[in-house]
Protein backbone atom coordinates (compact mmCIF):
# COMPACT_ATOMS: atom_id res chain seq x y z
CA UNK A 1 0.00 0.00 0.00
CA UNK A 2 2.86 2.31 0.90
CA UNK A 3 4.43 1.87 -2.53
CA UNK A 4 1.15 2.41 -4.36
CA UNK A 5 0.45 5.59 -2.41
CA UNK A 6 3.98 6.76 -3.08
CA UNK A 7 3.65 6.19 -6.84
CA UNK A 8 0.32 7.96 -6.87
CA UNK A 9 1.79 10.97 -5.06
CA UNK A 10 4.77 11.03 -7.46
CA UNK A 11 2.40 11.28 -10.38
CA UNK A 12 0.19 13.90 -8.78
CA UNK A 13 3.07 16.12 -7.73
CA UNK A 14 4.78 15.93 -11.13
CA UNK A 15 1.61 16.90 -12.95
CA UNK A 16 0.94 19.78 -10.54
CA UNK A 17 4.50 21.01 -10.95
CA UNK A 18 4.38 21.03 -14.77
CA UNK A 19 0.92 22.61 -14.88
CA UNK A 20 1.69 25.45 -12.45
CA UNK A 21 5.05 26.19 -14.06
CA UNK A 22 3.49 26.29 -17.55
CA UNK A 23 0.60 28.51 -16.49
CA UNK A 24 2.96 31.02 -14.91
CA UNK A 25 5.37 31.18 -17.86
CA UNK A 26 2.70 31.37 -20.55
CA UNK A 27 0.60 33.94 -18.70
CA UNK A 28 3.53 36.27 -18.04
CA UNK A 29 4.49 36.14 -21.71
CA UNK A 30 0.91 36.73 -22.84
CA UNK A 31 0.81 39.74 -20.56
CA UNK A 32 3.81 41.28 -22.33
CA UNK A 33 2.38 40.49 -25.77
CA UNK A 34 -0.98 41.92 -24.73
CA UNK A 35 0.56 45.15 -23.50
CA UNK A 36 2.50 45.85 -26.70
CA UNK A 37 0.37 44.00 -29.25
CA UNK A 38 -3.05 45.11 -28.09
CA UNK A 39 -2.08 47.92 -25.69
CA UNK A 40 -4.37 46.37 -23.10
CA UNK A 41 -3.52 44.93 -19.73
CA UNK A 42 -4.54 41.72 -18.06
CA UNK A 43 -5.05 43.10 -14.56
CA UNK A 44 -5.48 39.64 -13.05
CA UNK A 45 -2.48 37.98 -14.69
CA UNK A 46 0.11 38.96 -12.08
CA UNK A 47 -1.99 37.53 -9.26
CA UNK A 48 -2.56 34.23 -11.07
CA UNK A 49 1.17 33.95 -11.80
CA UNK A 50 2.13 34.58 -8.18
CA UNK A 51 -0.42 32.13 -6.82
CA UNK A 52 0.53 29.42 -9.32
CA UNK A 53 4.17 29.69 -8.33
CA UNK A 54 3.33 29.71 -4.61
CA UNK A 55 1.15 26.60 -5.02
CA UNK A 56 3.97 25.02 -7.00
CA UNK A 57 6.43 25.78 -4.21
CA UNK A 58 4.28 24.15 -1.56
CA UNK A 59 3.88 21.08 -3.78
CA UNK A 60 7.67 21.13 -4.08
CA UNK A 61 8.07 20.79 -0.31
CA UNK A 62 7.02 17.13 -0.22
CA UNK A 63 8.41 16.39 -3.68
CA UNK A 64 11.80 17.69 -2.52
CA UNK A 65 11.74 15.30 0.45
CA UNK A 66 10.92 12.41 -1.87
CA UNK A 67 13.74 13.20 -4.30
CA UNK A 68 16.21 14.51 -1.73
CA UNK A 69 16.61 17.88 -3.45
CA UNK A 70 16.21 20.10 -0.38
CA UNK A 71 19.34 21.90 0.74
CA UNK A 72 20.42 20.55 4.11
CA UNK A 73 23.50 20.15 6.28
CA UNK A 74 25.07 16.69 6.39
CA UNK A 75 28.26 17.18 8.43
CA UNK A 76 27.04 14.76 11.09
CA UNK A 77 26.11 12.18 8.46
CA UNK A 78 29.54 12.56 6.89
CA UNK A 79 31.42 11.63 10.08
CA UNK A 80 28.92 9.01 11.28
CA UNK A 81 29.27 5.24 10.78
CA UNK A 82 26.60 3.63 8.54
CA UNK A 83 24.60 2.45 11.58
CA UNK A 84 24.60 5.90 13.17
CA UNK A 85 23.90 7.51 9.80
CA UNK A 86 20.75 5.42 9.58
CA UNK A 87 19.56 6.68 12.94
CA UNK A 88 20.34 10.25 11.96
CA UNK A 89 18.05 9.86 8.97
CA UNK A 90 15.33 8.52 11.27
CA UNK A 91 15.72 11.46 13.63
CA UNK A 92 15.71 13.96 10.77
CA UNK A 93 12.53 12.41 9.39
CA UNK A 94 10.88 12.51 12.82
CA UNK A 95 11.76 16.19 13.25
CA UNK A 96 10.44 16.65 9.72
CA UNK A 97 7.13 15.16 10.83
CA UNK A 98 7.00 17.57 13.78
CA UNK A 99 7.55 20.46 11.35
CA UNK A 100 4.94 19.06 8.95
CA UNK A 101 2.51 18.72 11.87
CA UNK A 102 2.91 22.43 12.63
CA UNK A 103 2.43 23.27 8.94
CA UNK A 104 -0.69 21.14 8.69
CA UNK A 105 -2.30 22.38 11.90
CA UNK A 106 -1.55 26.08 11.53
CA UNK A 107 -1.99 25.97 7.75
CA UNK A 108 -5.56 24.79 8.19
CA UNK A 109 -6.14 27.20 11.11
CA UNK A 110 -5.07 30.00 8.76
CA UNK A 111 -7.38 28.65 6.05
CA UNK A 112 -10.45 28.47 8.26
CA UNK A 113 -9.90 31.79 10.03
CA UNK A 114 -9.40 33.59 6.70
CA UNK A 115 -12.48 31.87 5.30
CA UNK A 116 -14.49 33.16 8.28
CA UNK A 117 -13.29 36.71 7.77
CA UNK A 118 -14.25 36.53 4.10
CA UNK A 119 -11.12 38.35 2.87
CA UNK A 120 -10.90 38.62 -0.95
CA UNK A 121 -7.79 38.86 -3.14
CA UNK A 122 -6.98 42.27 -4.61
CA UNK A 123 -7.42 41.60 -8.34
CA UNK A 124 -9.40 38.41 -8.79
CA UNK A 125 -11.82 39.02 -5.89
CA UNK A 126 -11.59 35.36 -4.94
CA UNK A 127 -11.57 34.22 -1.31
CA UNK A 128 -8.03 34.68 0.04
CA UNK A 129 -8.50 31.50 2.08
CA UNK A 130 -8.29 29.36 -1.07
CA UNK A 131 -4.73 30.48 -1.59
CA UNK A 132 -3.76 29.52 1.95
CA UNK A 133 -5.13 26.00 1.47
CA UNK A 134 -1.95 24.61 -0.21
CA UNK A 135 -0.02 25.26 3.03
CA UNK A 136 -2.07 22.78 5.06
CA UNK A 137 -2.20 20.30 2.20
CA UNK A 138 1.57 20.44 1.75
CA UNK A 139 1.85 19.67 5.48
CA UNK A 140 -0.16 16.47 4.99
CA UNK A 141 1.91 15.48 1.94
CA UNK A 142 5.10 16.15 3.89
CA UNK A 143 3.97 13.80 6.67
CA UNK A 144 3.27 11.06 4.10
CA UNK A 145 6.66 11.56 2.45
CA UNK A 146 8.55 11.51 5.76
CA UNK A 147 6.73 8.29 6.72
CA UNK A 148 7.91 6.87 3.39
CA UNK A 149 11.48 7.99 4.17
CA UNK A 150 11.32 6.23 7.56
CA UNK A 151 9.97 3.11 5.88
CA UNK A 152 12.81 3.17 3.31
CA UNK A 153 15.51 3.68 5.92
CA UNK A 154 14.02 0.92 8.08
CA UNK A 155 13.85 -1.63 5.25
CA UNK A 156 17.25 -1.03 3.69
CA UNK A 157 20.59 -2.02 5.20
CA UNK A 158 22.49 0.91 6.76
CA UNK A 159 24.89 2.76 4.44
CA UNK A 160 27.34 5.62 4.92
CA UNK A 161 26.86 9.07 3.47
CA UNK A 162 29.45 8.65 0.71
CA UNK A 163 27.62 5.62 -0.75
CA UNK A 164 24.32 7.53 -0.60
CA UNK A 165 25.89 10.40 -2.51
CA UNK A 166 27.24 8.11 -5.20
CA UNK A 167 23.84 6.42 -5.54
CA UNK A 168 22.04 9.73 -5.86
CA UNK A 169 24.60 11.81 -7.70
CA UNK A 170 22.24 12.43 -10.60
CA UNK A 171 19.48 13.89 -8.50
CA UNK A 172 21.31 17.13 -7.80
CA UNK A 173 19.88 19.81 -10.10
CA UNK B 1 12.66 34.45 22.42
CA UNK B 2 15.63 35.32 20.18
CA UNK B 3 17.98 33.45 22.50
CA UNK B 4 15.87 30.34 21.84
CA UNK B 5 15.55 30.91 18.09
CA UNK B 6 19.18 30.47 17.05
CA UNK B 7 20.03 27.34 19.12
CA UNK B 8 16.83 25.59 17.95
CA UNK B 9 17.61 26.51 14.35
CA UNK B 10 21.18 25.21 14.46
CA UNK B 11 20.19 22.06 16.35
CA UNK B 12 17.53 20.93 13.87
CA UNK B 13 19.70 22.01 10.93
CA UNK B 14 22.60 19.87 12.15
CA UNK B 15 20.30 16.91 12.66
CA UNK B 16 19.58 17.04 8.94
CA UNK B 17 16.29 18.89 8.57
CA UNK B 18 16.22 20.87 5.27
CA UNK B 19 17.16 24.55 5.66
CA UNK B 20 13.71 25.87 4.79
CA UNK B 21 12.05 23.60 7.35
CA UNK B 22 14.70 24.38 10.00
CA UNK B 23 14.09 28.12 9.62
CA UNK B 24 10.30 27.74 9.86
CA UNK B 25 10.37 25.14 12.65
CA UNK B 26 12.66 27.36 14.76
CA UNK B 27 10.15 30.21 14.41
CA UNK B 28 7.20 27.91 15.19
CA UNK B 29 8.86 26.56 18.34
CA UNK B 30 10.16 29.96 19.50
CA UNK B 31 6.66 31.44 19.26
CA UNK B 32 4.89 28.37 20.61
CA UNK B 33 6.95 28.12 23.78
CA UNK B 34 8.37 31.57 24.41
CA UNK B 35 6.28 34.08 22.51
CA UNK B 36 2.96 35.76 23.08
CA UNK B 37 1.69 35.77 19.48
CA UNK B 38 -0.28 33.03 17.72
CA UNK B 39 1.95 30.70 15.64
CA UNK B 40 -0.61 30.90 12.82
CA UNK B 41 1.39 33.98 11.81
CA UNK B 42 4.21 31.66 10.63
CA UNK B 43 2.46 30.10 7.58
CA UNK B 44 1.09 33.55 6.83
CA UNK B 45 4.59 35.09 6.89
CA UNK B 46 5.87 32.25 4.71
CA UNK B 47 3.14 32.99 2.20
CA UNK B 48 3.81 36.74 2.34
CA UNK B 49 7.52 36.09 1.87
CA UNK B 50 6.82 34.56 -1.53
CA UNK B 51 3.93 36.85 -2.48
CA UNK B 52 6.06 39.24 -4.53
CA UNK B 53 6.05 39.56 -8.30
CA UNK B 54 9.76 40.29 -8.56
CA UNK B 55 10.55 36.91 -6.94
CA UNK B 56 8.61 35.20 -9.74
CA UNK B 57 11.61 35.90 -11.96
CA UNK B 58 13.42 33.07 -10.12
CA UNK B 59 11.51 30.11 -11.62
CA UNK B 60 11.59 31.74 -15.05
CA UNK B 61 15.34 32.35 -15.03
CA UNK B 62 15.92 28.77 -13.85
CA UNK B 63 13.68 27.41 -16.62
CA UNK B 64 15.28 29.61 -19.29
CA UNK B 65 18.79 28.47 -18.36
CA UNK B 66 17.71 24.81 -18.27
CA UNK B 67 16.13 25.12 -21.72
CA UNK B 68 19.28 26.72 -23.09
CA UNK B 69 21.44 24.01 -21.52
CA UNK B 70 19.50 21.01 -22.83
CA UNK B 71 19.13 22.83 -26.14
CA UNK B 72 22.89 22.38 -26.54
CA UNK B 73 23.83 25.97 -25.97
CA UNK B 74 26.59 25.31 -23.44
CA UNK B 75 28.65 23.49 -26.10
CA UNK B 76 28.39 26.41 -28.48
CA UNK B 77 29.36 28.95 -25.82
CA UNK B 78 32.31 26.75 -24.85
CA UNK B 79 33.44 26.57 -28.48
CA UNK B 80 33.33 30.34 -28.71
CA UNK B 81 35.33 30.69 -25.49
CA UNK B 82 37.90 28.17 -26.80
CA UNK B 83 38.29 30.12 -30.04
CA UNK B 84 38.78 33.36 -28.13
CA UNK B 85 41.25 32.35 -25.40
CA UNK B 86 42.30 28.79 -26.25
CA UNK B 87 45.71 29.98 -27.51
CA UNK B 88 46.99 31.36 -24.19
CA UNK B 89 48.98 29.06 -21.84
CA UNK B 90 46.36 26.96 -20.07
CA UNK B 91 43.96 27.93 -22.83
CA UNK B 92 41.38 25.25 -22.10
CA UNK B 93 41.24 26.28 -18.44
CA UNK B 94 40.92 29.95 -19.38
CA UNK B 95 38.15 28.98 -21.80
CA UNK B 96 36.34 27.27 -18.91
CA UNK B 97 36.30 30.52 -16.96
CA UNK B 98 35.18 32.49 -20.01
CA UNK B 99 32.39 29.95 -20.72
CA UNK B 100 31.12 30.41 -17.15
CA UNK B 101 31.14 34.17 -17.72
CA UNK B 102 29.11 33.73 -20.95
CA UNK B 103 26.74 31.20 -19.45
CA UNK B 104 26.26 33.54 -16.48
CA UNK B 105 24.58 35.97 -18.84
CA UNK B 106 21.86 33.37 -19.35
CA UNK B 107 21.78 31.71 -15.95
CA UNK B 108 21.31 33.41 -12.61
CA UNK B 109 22.38 30.48 -10.50
CA UNK B 110 25.76 29.27 -9.36
CA UNK B 111 25.21 25.47 -9.16
CA UNK B 112 23.38 25.53 -12.51
CA UNK B 113 26.43 27.13 -14.14
CA UNK B 114 28.70 24.48 -12.63
CA UNK B 115 26.44 21.78 -14.10
CA UNK B 116 26.14 23.39 -17.52
CA UNK B 117 29.82 24.15 -18.05
CA UNK B 118 31.46 21.69 -15.66
CA UNK B 119 29.82 18.53 -16.95
CA UNK B 120 31.35 19.26 -20.37
CA UNK B 121 34.62 20.92 -19.37
CA UNK B 122 35.72 18.63 -16.53
CA UNK B 123 36.13 15.54 -18.77
CA UNK B 124 37.65 17.75 -21.48
CA UNK B 125 40.22 19.26 -19.10
CA UNK B 126 41.16 15.88 -17.65
CA UNK B 127 41.48 14.41 -21.14
CA UNK B 128 43.77 17.28 -22.13
CA UNK B 129 46.10 16.34 -19.28
CA UNK B 130 45.13 18.94 -16.67
CA UNK B 131 45.41 18.01 -13.00
CA UNK B 132 42.03 16.70 -11.80
CA UNK B 133 42.09 18.78 -8.64
CA UNK B 134 43.03 21.96 -10.46
CA UNK B 135 40.19 21.37 -12.95
CA UNK B 136 37.42 20.73 -10.42
CA UNK B 137 38.48 23.59 -8.12
CA UNK B 138 38.47 25.96 -11.06
CA UNK B 139 35.04 24.80 -12.27
CA UNK B 140 33.40 25.02 -8.84
CA UNK B 141 34.79 28.53 -8.36
CA UNK B 142 34.16 29.86 -11.86
CA UNK B 143 30.55 28.69 -11.48
CA UNK B 144 30.02 31.50 -8.98
CA UNK B 145 30.25 33.88 -11.94
CA UNK B 146 26.74 32.64 -12.89
CA UNK B 147 24.87 34.86 -10.44
CA UNK B 148 27.41 37.72 -10.49
CA UNK B 149 26.95 38.31 -14.23
CA UNK B 150 23.37 39.57 -14.70
CA UNK B 151 20.75 38.05 -14.44
CA UNK B 152 21.13 36.91 -10.85
CA UNK B 153 18.73 35.04 -8.58
CA UNK B 154 20.61 36.13 -5.46
CA UNK B 155 20.39 39.80 -6.46
CA UNK B 156 16.64 39.46 -7.17
CA UNK B 157 16.23 38.20 -3.60
CA UNK B 158 18.48 40.95 -2.22
CA UNK B 159 16.52 43.56 -4.17
CA UNK B 160 13.16 42.32 -2.92
CA UNK B 161 14.33 42.20 0.72
CA UNK B 162 16.02 45.61 0.80
CA UNK B 163 13.83 47.44 -1.70
CA UNK B 164 16.70 48.07 -4.12
CA UNK B 165 16.07 48.23 -7.89
CA UNK B 166 16.78 44.85 -9.48
CA UNK B 167 17.73 46.53 -12.76
CA UNK B 168 20.42 48.61 -11.02
CA UNK B 169 21.72 45.57 -9.14
CA UNK B 170 22.00 43.59 -12.37
CA UNK B 171 24.05 46.34 -13.98
CA UNK B 172 26.25 46.58 -10.88
CA UNK B 173 27.34 42.95 -11.12
CA UNK B 174 28.91 43.11 -14.57
CA UNK B 175 32.26 44.80 -13.86
CA UNK B 176 32.91 42.83 -10.64
CA UNK B 177 32.25 39.64 -12.64
CA UNK B 178 34.85 40.69 -15.19
CA UNK B 179 37.32 41.44 -12.38
CA UNK B 180 36.81 37.96 -10.89
CA UNK B 181 37.02 36.28 -14.31
CA UNK B 182 40.28 38.14 -15.05
CA UNK B 183 41.80 37.04 -11.74
CA UNK B 184 40.77 33.43 -12.40
CA UNK B 185 42.12 33.49 -15.95
CA UNK B 186 45.41 34.98 -14.71
CA UNK B 187 45.59 32.10 -12.22
CA UNK B 188 45.00 29.58 -15.05
CA UNK B 189 47.78 31.13 -17.14
CA UNK B 190 50.29 31.17 -14.28
CA UNK B 191 49.45 27.65 -13.07
CA UNK B 192 49.53 26.20 -16.58
CA UNK B 193 52.77 27.96 -17.53
CA UNK B 194 54.46 26.42 -14.49
CA UNK B 195 53.05 22.99 -15.30
CA UNK B 196 53.78 23.44 -19.00
CA UNK B 197 50.36 22.42 -20.30
CA UNK B 198 49.76 22.43 -24.04
CA UNK B 199 48.09 25.37 -25.69
CA UNK B 200 45.97 25.58 -28.83
CA UNK B 201 47.29 27.36 -31.96
CA UNK B 202 46.27 30.97 -32.51
CA UNK B 203 42.84 30.93 -34.19
CA UNK B 204 42.17 32.46 -37.58
CA UNK B 205 39.64 35.27 -37.83
CA UNK B 206 37.40 32.87 -39.75
CA UNK B 207 37.39 30.37 -36.88
CA UNK B 208 36.38 33.08 -34.43
CA UNK B 209 33.61 34.32 -36.70
CA UNK B 210 32.23 30.80 -37.18
CA UNK B 211 32.21 30.26 -33.41
CA UNK B 212 30.41 33.57 -32.94
CA UNK B 213 27.82 32.65 -35.53
CA UNK B 214 27.22 29.27 -33.89
CA UNK B 215 26.70 30.85 -30.50
CA UNK B 216 24.71 33.80 -31.84
CA UNK B 217 21.32 32.51 -30.70
CA UNK B 218 22.64 32.07 -27.20
CA UNK B 219 24.33 35.44 -27.12
CA UNK B 220 21.08 36.97 -28.35
CA UNK B 221 19.36 36.07 -25.11
CA UNK B 222 21.24 38.47 -22.80
CA UNK B 223 20.75 41.18 -25.42
CA UNK B 224 16.97 40.72 -25.27
CA UNK B 225 16.99 40.30 -21.49
CA UNK B 226 19.08 43.30 -20.55
CA UNK B 227 17.98 45.40 -23.51
CA UNK B 228 14.37 44.80 -22.53
CA UNK B 229 14.95 45.65 -18.88
CA UNK B 230 17.05 48.78 -19.44
CA UNK B 231 14.89 50.24 -22.19
CA UNK B 232 11.90 49.80 -19.90
CA UNK B 233 10.09 47.47 -22.30
CA UNK B 234 9.58 44.91 -19.57
CA UNK B 235 10.23 44.27 -15.89
CA UNK B 236 12.95 41.79 -14.85
CA UNK B 237 10.25 39.16 -14.16
CA UNK B 238 8.67 39.61 -17.58
CA UNK B 239 12.06 39.53 -19.24
CA UNK B 240 12.69 36.18 -17.55
CA UNK B 241 9.44 34.74 -18.93
CA UNK B 242 10.26 36.07 -22.40
CA UNK B 243 13.67 34.41 -22.05
CA UNK B 244 11.90 31.07 -21.45
CA UNK B 245 9.87 31.44 -24.63
CA UNK B 246 13.03 32.45 -26.51
CA UNK B 247 14.92 29.44 -25.11
CA UNK B 248 12.07 27.16 -26.10
CA UNK B 249 12.02 28.62 -29.62
CA UNK B 250 15.77 28.18 -30.03
CA UNK B 251 15.71 24.64 -28.63
CA UNK B 252 12.64 23.37 -30.49
CA UNK B 253 12.67 25.33 -33.76
CA UNK B 254 16.21 26.57 -34.47
CA UNK B 255 18.45 23.82 -33.11
CA UNK B 256 15.70 21.16 -32.90
CA UNK B 257 17.36 19.54 -29.91
CA UNK B 258 14.42 19.61 -27.47
CA UNK B 259 11.40 17.33 -27.88
CA UNK B 260 8.13 17.40 -25.96
CA UNK B 261 9.13 14.70 -23.45
CA UNK B 262 12.28 16.60 -22.61
CA UNK B 263 10.30 19.81 -22.31
CA UNK B 264 7.93 18.27 -19.75
CA UNK B 265 10.89 16.85 -17.85
CA UNK B 266 12.58 20.25 -17.84
CA UNK B 267 9.43 21.99 -16.62
CA UNK B 268 9.23 19.48 -13.79
CA UNK B 269 12.87 19.67 -12.72
CA UNK B 270 13.05 23.48 -13.03
CA UNK B 271 9.82 23.68 -11.06
CA UNK B 272 11.26 21.53 -8.31
CA UNK B 273 14.52 23.51 -8.12
CA UNK B 274 12.57 26.79 -8.02
CA UNK B 275 10.22 25.42 -5.38
CA UNK B 276 13.07 24.46 -3.05
CA UNK B 277 14.54 27.96 -3.49
CA UNK B 278 11.23 29.76 -2.95
CA UNK B 279 10.48 27.66 0.13
CA UNK B 280 13.80 28.82 1.57
CA UNK B 281 12.67 32.37 0.80
CA UNK B 282 9.45 31.61 2.67
CA UNK B 283 11.13 30.08 5.73
CA UNK B 284 13.78 32.79 5.87
CA UNK B 285 11.10 35.50 5.64
CA UNK B 286 9.35 34.11 8.70
CA UNK B 287 12.70 33.93 10.50
CA UNK B 288 13.65 37.47 9.50
CA UNK B 289 10.20 38.73 10.53
CA UNK B 290 10.67 37.36 14.03
CA UNK B 291 14.08 39.03 14.26
CA UNK B 292 12.52 42.31 13.09
CA UNK B 293 9.57 42.38 15.54
CA UNK B 294 11.87 41.70 18.46
CA UNK B 295 13.90 44.78 17.54
CA UNK B 296 17.08 42.91 16.60
CA UNK B 297 18.01 45.19 13.65
CA UNK B 298 18.06 48.39 15.72
CA UNK B 299 19.82 46.70 18.65
CA UNK B 300 22.48 45.40 16.31
CA UNK B 301 22.83 48.79 14.63
CA UNK B 302 23.28 50.47 18.01
CA UNK B 303 25.92 47.97 19.01
CA UNK B 304 27.93 48.14 15.78
CA UNK B 305 27.79 51.93 15.50
CA UNK B 306 28.80 52.43 19.14
CA UNK B 307 31.91 50.41 18.33
CA UNK B 308 32.86 52.14 15.09
CA UNK B 309 31.29 54.24 12.35
CA UNK B 310 34.24 54.07 10.00
CA UNK B 311 32.97 52.53 6.74
CA UNK B 312 36.29 50.74 6.23
CA UNK B 313 36.03 48.91 9.56
CA UNK B 314 32.27 48.31 9.35
CA UNK B 315 32.63 46.68 5.94
CA UNK B 316 35.58 44.58 7.12
CA UNK B 317 33.46 43.35 10.03
CA UNK B 318 30.45 42.63 7.80
CA UNK B 319 32.56 40.73 5.29
CA UNK B 320 33.82 38.46 8.07
CA UNK B 321 30.27 37.96 9.39
CA UNK B 322 28.96 37.11 5.91
CA UNK B 323 31.81 34.73 5.09
CA UNK B 324 31.16 32.84 8.34
CA UNK B 325 27.39 32.79 7.67
CA UNK B 326 28.17 31.46 4.19
CA UNK B 327 29.63 28.30 5.73
CA UNK B 328 26.30 27.29 7.23
CA UNK B 329 23.67 28.88 5.01
CA UNK B 330 22.87 28.86 1.31
CA UNK B 331 22.88 32.29 -0.31
CA UNK B 332 19.08 32.73 -0.44
CA UNK B 333 18.49 32.26 3.29
CA UNK B 334 21.67 34.11 4.22
CA UNK B 335 20.61 37.12 2.16
CA UNK B 336 17.07 37.17 3.54
CA UNK B 337 18.13 36.82 7.16
CA UNK B 338 21.24 39.03 7.10
CA UNK B 339 20.62 41.86 4.61
CA UNK B 340 17.77 43.48 6.61
CA UNK B 341 20.15 43.48 9.60
CA UNK B 342 23.33 44.68 7.88
CA UNK B 343 22.23 46.81 4.93
CA UNK B 344 20.67 49.67 7.00
CA UNK B 345 23.87 49.92 9.06
CA UNK B 346 26.00 49.95 5.91
CA UNK B 347 23.77 52.68 4.48
CA UNK B 348 24.25 54.73 7.66
CA UNK B 349 28.02 54.70 7.23
CA UNK B 350 27.60 55.71 3.60
CA UNK B 351 27.75 52.44 1.61
CA UNK B 352 25.49 52.53 -1.44
CA UNK B 353 22.73 49.83 -1.26
CA UNK B 354 23.59 48.66 -4.79
CA UNK B 355 27.28 48.37 -3.92
CA UNK B 356 26.38 46.55 -0.70
CA UNK B 357 24.26 44.14 -2.74
CA UNK B 358 27.25 43.18 -4.88
CA UNK B 359 29.46 42.78 -1.78
CA UNK B 360 26.80 40.55 -0.19
CA UNK B 361 26.57 38.46 -3.34
CA UNK B 362 30.32 37.90 -3.56
CA UNK B 363 30.52 36.95 0.11
CA UNK B 364 27.86 34.31 -0.34
CA UNK B 365 29.48 33.21 -3.61
CA UNK B 366 32.47 32.25 -1.49
CA UNK B 367 29.91 30.44 0.70
CA UNK B 368 29.04 28.35 -2.36
CA UNK B 369 32.50 26.76 -2.28
CA UNK B 370 32.90 26.38 1.49
CA UNK B 371 31.47 23.39 3.40
CA UNK B 372 29.30 22.25 5.12
CA UNK B 373 26.73 24.02 2.93
CA UNK B 374 28.39 24.80 -0.39
CA UNK B 375 26.12 23.97 -3.27
CA UNK B 376 28.84 24.28 -5.91
CA UNK B 377 30.95 21.74 -4.02
CA UNK B 378 28.06 19.26 -4.03
CA UNK B 379 27.56 19.63 -7.76
CA UNK B 380 31.31 19.43 -8.37
CA UNK B 381 31.37 16.18 -6.35
CA UNK B 382 28.66 14.74 -8.57
CA UNK B 383 30.52 15.78 -11.74
CA UNK B 384 33.99 14.61 -10.72
CA UNK B 385 33.07 11.61 -8.49
CA UNK B 386 35.55 13.02 -5.96
CA UNK B 387 34.83 13.32 -2.21
CA UNK B 388 33.73 16.54 -0.55
CA UNK B 389 37.12 16.79 1.16
CA UNK B 390 39.04 16.47 -2.10
CA UNK B 391 36.87 19.00 -3.91
CA UNK B 392 37.12 21.46 -1.03
CA UNK B 393 40.91 21.10 -0.89
CA UNK B 394 41.01 21.72 -4.63
CA UNK B 395 39.04 24.94 -4.08
CA UNK B 396 41.25 26.31 -1.30
CA UNK B 397 43.69 28.36 -3.45
CA UNK B 398 40.73 29.69 -5.41
CA UNK B 399 38.91 30.72 -2.22
CA UNK B 400 41.99 32.85 -1.53
CA UNK B 401 41.61 34.49 -4.95
CA UNK B 402 37.88 35.07 -4.38
CA UNK B 403 38.71 36.79 -1.07
CA UNK B 404 41.19 38.99 -2.92
CA UNK B 405 38.45 39.89 -5.41
CA UNK B 406 36.09 40.55 -2.50
CA UNK B 407 38.52 43.02 -0.96
CA UNK B 408 39.00 44.82 -4.28
CA UNK B 409 35.26 45.02 -4.92
CA UNK B 410 34.49 46.12 -1.35
CA UNK B 411 36.99 48.97 -1.33
CA UNK B 412 36.62 50.12 -4.94
CA UNK B 413 32.91 51.09 -4.96
CA UNK B 414 33.33 52.55 -8.44
CA UNK B 415 33.39 49.02 -9.91
CA UNK B 416 29.82 48.40 -8.77
CA UNK B 417 28.26 51.84 -8.98
CA UNK B 418 29.62 53.26 -12.24
CA UNK B 419 27.61 51.13 -14.69
CA UNK B 420 24.24 51.56 -12.92
CA UNK B 421 24.84 55.32 -12.78
CA UNK B 422 25.39 55.35 -16.56
CA UNK B 423 22.16 53.53 -17.30
CA UNK B 424 19.82 55.16 -14.81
Amino acid sequence: MFEALNKCLDRLESVAMVVFMSIATILTTIQVVYRYGFSGSLFWAEEVVIYSIICMSFVGASMGVRHGTHISVDVLNAIASPAVNRWLHMIAALIGIVFAGFMTYYGFVLYFSTLDRGQLTAALRLPMAWFYLPIGISGVLLILRYLWVINEVWKKPPVGLSEELVAGSDKLI
Amino acid sequence: MITALLPIFFAVLLLGLPIFASLALAVFLAIEFFGATNPVIVPMRMFTGMNNFSLMAIPFFILAAELMRIGGLSDRLINLAKALVGWVPGGLAAATVLSCLFFGAISGSSPATVVAIGSIMFPALVAAGYDKRFAIGLIATAGTLGPIVPPSIALIIYGSVTGTSVGRLFAAGLLPAIVIASILIAYCIVFSSIKGYERAPFPSLRQILVAFKDAAWGLGLPVILLGGIYSGVFTPTESAAVACVYGLFVGMVVYRTINVTELVGTLRSSGLISATLLLITAGASAFSWLLAITGTPSQLAGEVLSWTDDPFQVMALFNVVMIVAGFFLDSASAIIVLSPLLQPIAAQVGVDPVHFGVITLINFSVGMITPPVGLNLFVAMAISKMSLQEVFKACLPLIGLMLLALIIITYVPWLSTWLPSLIY
